[in-house]
């Protein structure tokens, strides 16, 4: 094979490798600009007291209360006047791209959400609800 | 020789009528409301003062929150220009009592004698943002219920409207920001 040839197939395999998650993340930002951002705002720093941002480190996320949860069922704290409303519309396919598109680009964290584990965190969820 | 550029002054917008040779502009109309202290407050008490308008619901699950990061890029920005105030309406006075309105300015962190949250008479809010040329009307079929334009407006001390903005883009609050300087330069160099 032609230096040429093989260069050229390194490149293009770079930019198939290359281009497969930002697809997924521009996916992920749709649905974040869709579902979330009218209060967490587009950049995801919130309002002030009334909505938390969704900036978080790694340590943060892994004391956290799962995250497709609070987005399918939202948060009802009596204490708050803002309330995070249940969203059932959302598919869990979006879920997991909204999940990895906050990760991604809004915190650079790189562990990354699969659809199963989006759907086994639901269903968990969902057990304990019932 | 002046370097100063000369601006045109902020046009005054809405109607003009001519009456027996007099121009009549479009004026905000007097009111009466209640502050999130439960102080009364009417136009009387915004006399002193230009102001920053806009017109929203604690519960808005739209446009609300967007509108309020804008108000709050003004409110920072003016913060210390005694000249200016922030008058926010709620279109929800059933649900946003006062105590629920001084909730929520607690937790926007903001001056409650800069920033008022303002409830009343539902007829009465309804009727005033026509005059704000916000649109604002109770809809079942909208999200909370409300649908309401998320437009913020620059009131003059003569209760002129001389600017607006929309409240969920931040290029055109940035313009607005600058008319809201140029309105202030105007009262300044009179002094």
């Amino acid at each position: 094979m032609s230096i040429i040839l093989k260069s050229s197939l390194i490149i293009l395999t770079i930019f198939v490798i290359g281009s497969c998650n930002p697809i997924n993340y521009q996916q992920g930002k749709r649905s974040y600009d869709r579902h979330c951002a009218s209060c967490h705002m587009e950049d995801g720093t919130g309002l002030v007291k009334l909505v938390p941002d969704v900036m978080f480190s790694k340590d943060e996320l892994l004391n956290m209360e799962s995250l497709p949860c609070m987005i399918r069922h939202g948060i009802n704290s009596p204490d708050s006047i803002f309330q995070m409303l249940p969203n059932k519309e959302i598919s869990e396919i979006e879920i997991t791209n909204v999940i990895n598109y906050i990760l991604h680009d809004l915190n650079s964290i790189d562990s990354s959400y699969t659809l199963e584990r989006t759907k086994s965190e639901l269903k968990a969820c969902h057990n304990t609800r019932e | 020789m002046s370097c100063k550029q000369e601006l045109e002054p902020l046009p005054i917008l809405g109607n003009i009528d001519v009456v027996d040779g007099d121009t009549l502009y479009h004026t905000i109309p007097n009111f009466k409301f209640i502050d999130q202290d439960s102080q009364v407050v009417t136009n009387e008490d915004l006399d002193p003062y230009i102001y920053v308008s806009d017109f929203f619901f604690m519960s808005c699950p739209s446009i609300c929150p967007k509108v309020k990061k804008q108000m709050l890029r003004v409110y920072d920005k003016f913060e210390n220009e005694p000249l200016i105030k922030i008058v926010s309406h709620t279109i929800d006075p059933k649900r946003d009592t006062p105590e629920k309105l001084k909730e929520y300015s607690k937790n926007l962190e903001v001056d409650n004698a800069k920033w008022m949250f303002l409830t009343g008479d539902k007829d009465d809010i309804f009727e005033i943002a026509e005059d704000y040329f916000v649109a604002a009307f109770e809809d079942p079929d909208a999200p909370g219920g409300f649908d309401h334009s998320g437009m913020i407006i620059l009131v003059d001390k003569s209760r002129h409207v001389r600017a607006f903005a929309l409240g969920t883009e931040a290029e055109d609050v940035d313009e607005f920001m600058i008319k809201i300087q140029q309105l202030l330069d105007e009262y300044h160099s009179k002094v």
